[in-house]
């Protein structure tokens, strides 16, 4: 038993909180679960979006106009809105709650993770220029909308695959004999 | 009730059952959790709820993030029911290291309650995730984001930008764009992706912060002064302070030398015309790094630091140093900037 072989005297020895419930914000996973479900969220009112959303200068601002106006889907574009506020906060407590923990030390997840938030952040800043795109060029924005619904989505699709592969492998990795 | 109160009351029951008992720590989470709400309620901006969508992420980030810092600041070595046979049992040293046993028979059977404490971490886990969901939902049929306006004059901060780059652009517009837009979150992306290279401890060890007396106070410093402030900068006191009476630092170093000071002309040839920049850059990212293990005052702490990072101490050093010195020049600017209408009034 660990307790018998502790170096550490009696009065030094680390107090454990007897405490019966954990401490959810510095779990592993509220955190990076929230972010999954809201960038679940942002896909499929995403993809709904895209049924109004106009990628061209001078139609941009009007097509969502007409979303709020003429139809009653622009709860797709409250709820893509806020969910991508809630996707930056998640994204960013997860980051450091990481820090918090000492889990940075683990190289690949770490760099990971530093590579989704700022992907998170790309995407959240280009999908706040797309509808604010009446003064860009039609290349620009045409190029903001692309990285917005396709590069960087792809990226962070990769990047998540990337992570679970590694994972599941190093789950089936036979453990080391003692 | 409101539905800011419904969700606010949401938010704090979650976390107050979240404990079976409830000891200083997680009741002082809970007010600075609600302080961060409370002042972010009651600010200048708060009553224009045309401009709540604006700013409610903005305070939402602030109360969490400073509820779960002050929180996992006094945490103790309490486990964390994901990872309770890394946990159980833990070895600490005078430093404050865990180390893990991985030997989760040997955790269950001194621990009868780690199955209870499984089922009521993904019990409490699935009740975080339905409450964001909730809180996302109720915010986006409450409060509808308002289209982007066509006047140009409305694209003052924040609209202009999205609020987690409020404060870059704060930086950007006290420094350089190019300090703002691309040295700082250069820096910090390198810093953070160099993390592991820095802290080259056992990854199985547990190091929390009592083990860490250097890196967690730098970590508060930077993180709070350069990621949260700032944007409380961008976004509650800018409408306020926006037209400052002091004008954006462009007072040039290499005049104030050369035609103030010495007397002469400005140099045609650049290397001597930026002379005295060079010279405190070299004195703020080399001399400085250099000098401090060897100095009395700071003898203690960074020769400990130097001889720990060994190779890595001039690296981690001059990300350290840009870090402290843009956050030491933000707070500059920012005294700057409110100090006069403290003093004076606003108009």
């Amino acid at each position: 038993m660990p307790a018998e072989i502790s170096p550490i005297p009696e009065d030094r020895a680390p107090k454990v909180a007897p405490t019966t419930l954990p401490l959810f914000p510095l779990g592993p996973w509220l955190w990076s679960s929230l972010a999954v479900v809201f960038w679940s969220l942002l896909v499929v009112t995403g993809l709904g979006l895209l049924f109004f959303y106009q990628p061209t200068p001078g139609a941009a601002r009007e097509s969502l106009v007409e979303l709020r106006e003429a139809t009653s889907f622009d709860f797709l574009r409250s709820l893509h809105d806020w969910a991508s506020h809630g996707l930056v906060i998640a994204a960013w407590l997860h980051l450091m709650r990481v820090f918090v923990v000492g889990s940075y030390r683990r190289l690949f997840g770490w760099t990971i993770s530093v590579l989704l938030v700022a992907l998170l952040i790309a995407q959240a800043w280009t999908g706040f220029l797309l509808p604010r795109g009446d003064g860009a060029s039609a290349i620009s924005l045409t190029a903001v909308y692309a990285l917005h619904v396709a590069l960087l989505p792809l990226l962070t699709v990769a990047l998540v695959g990337l992570w679970r592969r590694r994972r599941e492998a190093r789950r089936l990795q036979p453990e080391e004999s003692p | 009730m409101s539905t800011g109160g419904f969700l606010l009351l949401a938010w704090v029951v979650f976390a107050a059952t979240m404990g079976s008992r409830l000891p200083w720590t997680r009741v002082g989470g809970l007010i600075w959790l609600g302080i961060g709400i409370f002042v972010g309620l009651s600010s200048p901006t708060s009553g224009r709820w045309g401009e709540v969508q604006a700013y409610l992420p903005v305070w939402l980030f602030f109360g969490l993030a400073t509820g779960a810092f002050w929180w996992s600041m006094h945490r103790e070595q309490e486990p964390s029911a994901s990872e309770p046979s890394k946990l159980r049992n833990p070895l600490q040293s005078s430093q404050g290291v865990v180390s893990s046993v991985e030997d989760s028979a040997d955790a269950r059977k001194s621990d009868p309650t780690l199955e209870d404490r499984k089922i009521t971490g993904l019990w409490g886990r699935s009740m975080g995730v339905c409450l964001g969901i909730l809180t996302v939902w109720v915010l986006a049929w409450r409060f509808p984001p308002p289209l982007p306006s066509l006047d140009p004059s409305q694209l003052d901060p924040p609209a202009s930008v999205p609020w987690f780059l409020a404060g870059l652009q704060e930086v950007a517009t006290w420094t350089a764009p190019w300090v703002g837009w691309i040295l700082l979150p250069t820096v910090t992306l390198v810093a953070l992706l160099a993390a592991p290279f820095i802290d080259t401890r056992d990854p199985e060890l547990n190091v929390r912060f009592h083990g860490r007396s250097e890196e967690v106070p730098f970590f508060f410093f930077v993180w709070w002064f350069l990621g949260i402030f700032p944007i409380l900068m961008a976004t509650w006191l800018r409408p306020r302070f926006w037209l400052s009476p002091v004008d954006p630092p462009t007072a040039s170093l290499s005049r104030r030398f050369w035609v103030d000071w010495i007397g002469l002309p400005l140099p045609d040839f650049w290397p001597a015309r930026e002379l005295p920049g060079l010279l405190l850059l070299v004195l703020l990212f080399v001399v400085i790094p250099w000098r401090l293990p060897g100095w009395k005052p700071t003898q203690g702490a960074f020769s400990r630091h130097r001889r720990r990072l060994g190779r890595f101490y001039f690296p981690t050093m001059f990300l350290s140093m840009v870090l402290v010195w843009v956050v030491l020049a933000l707070l500059a600017a920012t005294l700057l900037r409110v100090g006069p209408w403290l003093v004076w009034g606003a108009p």
